[in-house]
């Protein structure tokens, strides 16, 4: 136990000693102005330190400076996707998408939006360390009961157990699904400037294969995938929905997952 | 004749020139002399295209007049030239000098125009003349639309959108004798802002148009100011005028003249003008108004104090749309309670445009004190003439404002603060808490073992605690169990006492062994056990009789043996076989009775 403490001490002395010079740099580099330097740096610090919801959320403040909205809006989600209760990030998100040309679709029922916002409270590790925190509450309440002879003290110890338990079981479920949103790559912001959806997986020819047109910064659902060969030239193909009636195909090159 | 010399007013002398002139025409030109006691006669002056046919004619007038007590005359003398025309064309009529009273007067320099006279039109014979009045009396001839109609004139083809255009109704006629102009429709202006010139007073004049000569007249004068681009129709709508003619009759003796009055339908049709858009790129603060203009801005004061009204005041001057001026946004510090500017515009048709000053009042109210700073704007505008969009500054003004004398009743209520929400919030800076490893605990084997190392523990703490409770539940049992292990020990002791010859301490040993023996195996606190109550729990638990005997022999001859100075060693190791061998047996029986 003592050799992992002082391995995870090393480890984050390592990290904050290298980290500070590049993201530092960024940083000055973005109360400069300069923003197409700060984008380098910060996707810099990203392939070299690693990622953190911080780091995303001021890449997403760098592209927007810089104008390329679809970049931006991706960068704040993949920060609300490491901690979902980063309100900065959510703020900014907010307002970049009231600046691109699609209007957001909002097609979530009243419970999928509580279900987001009991998820969205903290991070999907918060979540699972609070699960421990009230299983080990409950094993205590299991030992009170079987241990001690007083009827109070046992009363107490089973209608609590059983309260405790039932958190327990809600916030490991919400920690799971946390934890699976947090790596789920299901999500997509489309990053050429205009794109047509096509009714099949390929590039629209005519009028009515063009399902609907979309624009830079609009997120979308992959639903289903299908790589198509031709001429040797393999494109991958993501079926994606924009809300709960629209389906329609688009060329991997025109998005990019969260 | 004392008065008359006394009361002349200053001496002028003018020239008074027909305007427009017909080819092959007479005409007259006058030079007016007034109140010249005694002058030279003027000298004709030579025009080309024109050949003096004979002059001067003088002719004077006097007049007197008496106002008030004041007598006051005047003698003007008229010395007129007749010329003809010859050749058409403008020209010059040189200054003409006089000297009255050894003084030298000159008249200014002016021109004439010679029309081309009307061109022969098919019609034949029955043509009409402006300058033929007979041929306007002829009742024989048909007034046509040639002979009388309106013009609605622009005086540019294209133009920018809000760029004022002058629009002229004019009469062109032949006759003389109009007496009546109705409007049966009056003209449209679709997408023109209008603004009505009512000030027309314009001389008569003859005009030559589509090779005809014709009286005009200006009817009325519109400045529109076009609102939409692209081709705009002008509707001019249509008229009724009225002419005159005199029918010659014949009364016997002598004939006369009676006055015909024929009308005629006259439609000047549509106009169309192009209507450019105003050039791109067009200035972020572009006010919208085009023309050109110049601008004043003045604030009332630079010190003032709380809840003291002070006003700036902007003046726009020029031409062009001034009336529809939209007043340029100032951004007042927040701390200013700010009225509604007021707007006060004093502009006229002027010429081709509308000229005038509109005067905008920004009247506001400090509300708290300090140095504050009203930021300077500018008021942009399109100026159709350089085809650029010009700028005027209003300058940046500076004010201190102190504490007022009274509080002041506040009429503003609490206002919410303006969330402007415009940009992005400003990057995190610091610590990024960068991770390579973004992999979430519930997806780490690790969390989960956490889990099943509380659950086993729980079950083997449990397990072990239930087996702990089983045993401390009955502490008799875990006496026996020990009786047996405590007796014997017992039983070695007494074994070094035997070989050591120690005879008493042996036999207490012994004693102790049995009755500690006892008293755990029967649960009995050893204080309280007899002989009596050991028989009868043995027998309790079954125990033979013998064994009990032998139990009371064995206690019996211990405790003599105690008190017995001399035993020999047989007894001694006797004794300790006895114990040993019931203990033994005891054993075995408790065992059986448990069973």
């Amino acid at each position: 136990m003592k050799k992992i403490l002082s391995l995870i001490i090393i480890y984050v002395c390592v990290l904050t000693g290298n980290a500070a010079p590049i993201v530092e740099r960024a940083d000055s580099a973005y109360s400069a102005d300069n923003f197409p330097l700060a984008i380098q740096l910060y996707q810099e610090a990203l392939q070299k330190e690693g990622a953190s919801t911080e780091l995303y959320y001021n890449l997403g403040n760098a592209y927007y400076r810089d104008m390329q909205l679809g970049q931006a809006i991706i960068a704040y989600e993949r920060a609300l996707k490491i901690d979902p209760s980063n309100s900065d990030a959510r703020t900014n998100l907010e307002f970049v998408n009231g600046k691109i040309a699609d209007k957001p679709v909002d097609n979530d029922s009243l419970t999928e939006k509580l279900a987001d916002k009991i998820i969205n409270y903290t991070t999907a590790d918060v979540w699972s360390w609070i699960a421990l925190g009230l299983f080990c509450i409950f094993l205590a309440g299991v030992a009170g009961y079987i241990f001690t002879s007083s009827i109070p003290v046992r009363k107490i110890c089973f209608f609590g157990g059983m309260v405790i338990f039932v958190l327990f079981l809600a916030s490991l479920i919400v920690s799971i699904n946390a934890a699976s949103r947090s790596v789920s790559t299901d999500k997509a912001i489309v990053t050429s400037e205009a794109v047509h959806l096509g009714t099949s997986p390929r590039t629209p020819r005519e009028k009515s294969e063009q399902a609907f047109l979309l624009h830079e910064g609009t997120k979308i659902a992959i639903v289903d995938s299908l790589t198509v060969t031709t001429d040797s030239l393999s494109t991958k193909w993501y079926e994606v929905k924009v809300d709960n009636e629209h389906r329609a195909w688009i060329n991997s090159k025109d998005i990019e997952k969260i | 004749m004392a008065a008359w010399s006394a009361s002349f007013g200053e001496t002028s002398f003018s020239v008074v020139p027909p305007r427009t002139v017909i080819e092959g025409n007479n005409f007259a030109l006058t030079f007016r002399l007034k109140d010249a006691a005694e002058s030279s006669m003027p000298q004709a002056p030579q025009i080309e295209g024109c050949r003096l046919l004979y002059g001067p004619a003088t002719s004077t007038m006097q007049s007197y007049q008496n106002y008030g007590g004041r007598a006051t005359s005047s003698v003007t003398v008229e010395y007129t030239f007749t010329y003809r025309a010859e050749k058409q064309g403008t020209y010059t009529i040189p200054p003409v000098a006089v000297s009255v009273n050894g003084r030298q007067l000159k008249s200014s320099q002016s021109t004439i125009k010679i029309l081309p006279p009307d061109s022969n039109s098919s019609s034949g014979g029955s043509e009409v003349h402006v300058d033929n009045f007979d041929s306007q009396q002829a009742t024989d001839r048909n007034v046509s639309d040639k002979d009388v109609f309106i013009r609605i004139i622009l005086n540019k083809s294209q133009a920018y959108k809000e760029e004022a255009i002058e629009c002229t109704m004019k009469l062109y006629t032949k006759y003389s004798s109009i007496t009546n102009i109705s409007a049966q429709t009056p003209p449209t202006f679709d997408g023109f802002l209008i603004e009505d010139d009512n000030s027309v007073a314009q001389a008569n004049d003859t005009e030559h148009y589509n090779g005809q000569n014709y009286l005009t007249a200006v009817l009325k004068k519109y400045i529109i100011f076009p609102q939409k681009t692209g081709k705009l129709t002008i509707n001019s709508g249509k008229y009724d005028i009225t002419v005159v003619q005199y029918e010659r009759v014949n009364m016997g003796f002598f004939s006369t003249t009676r006055p015909v009055e024929k009308v005629v339908h006259v439609n000047p049709g549509n106009l169309n003008i192009n209507i450019l858009p105003l050039p791109e790129p067009q200035p972020a603060d572009f006010s919208g108004a085009v023309g050109n203009y110049t601008m004043r801005s003045d604030l009332s004061t630079t010190s003032l104090r709380t809840n003291e009204a002070a006003t700036l005041t902007l003046t726009i001057s020029g031409s062009g749309d001034i009336k529809y001026i939209k007043e340029p946004v100032i951004d007042f510090p927040s701390e200013f309670e700010l009225y509604t500017p007021k707007q006060d515009i004093n502009a006229r048709v002027n010429g081709n445009t509308v000229t005038g000053t509109s005067t905008i009042e920004y009247t506001f109210v400090p509300q708290s004190t300090g140095e504050f700073t009203i930021p300077s704007a500018a008021f942009t505008y399109f100026n159709p003439s350089t085809k650029k969009y010009e700028r005027l500054e209003i300058p940046e003004y500076k004010l201190k404002v102190a504490k007022g004398v009274s509080t002041g009743i506040t009429t503003v209520d609490q206002q919410n603060i303006a969330a402007k929400n415009t940009d992005i919030l400003h990057i995190k800076l610091g610590e990024k808490n960068l991770h390579k490893d973004l992999t979430p605990v519930a997806h780490k084997w690790f969390y989960w073992t956490i889990y099943l190392i509380l659950i086993v523990g729980m079950i083997l703490v449990v397990y072990a605690y239930s087996k702990h409770i089983k045993l401390s539940a009955d502490i008799t049992g875990r006496k026996q169990a020990r009786a047996n292990k405590v007796a014997r020990r017992r039983l070695k002791e007494a074994l070094g006492y035997m070989k050591s010859h120690q005879n008493d301490k042996f036999n207490e040993e012994i004693l102790k062994a049995v009755w500690g023996y006892l008293s755990d195996k029967l649960s009995i606190p050893s204080s309280q056990l007899t002989r009596d109550n050991i028989s009868r729990e043995l027998q309790e638990i079954n125990a033979p009789q013998s064994i009990i005997d032998r139990l009371i022999s064995l206690i019996d001859n211990c405790e003599m043996a105690r008190y017995t100075p001399v035993i020999s060693d047989e007894s001694v190791e006797k004794t300790y076989e006895e114990a040993s061998s019931l203990m033994n047996e005891m054993e075995g029986l408790k065992k059986k009775s448990k069973k």
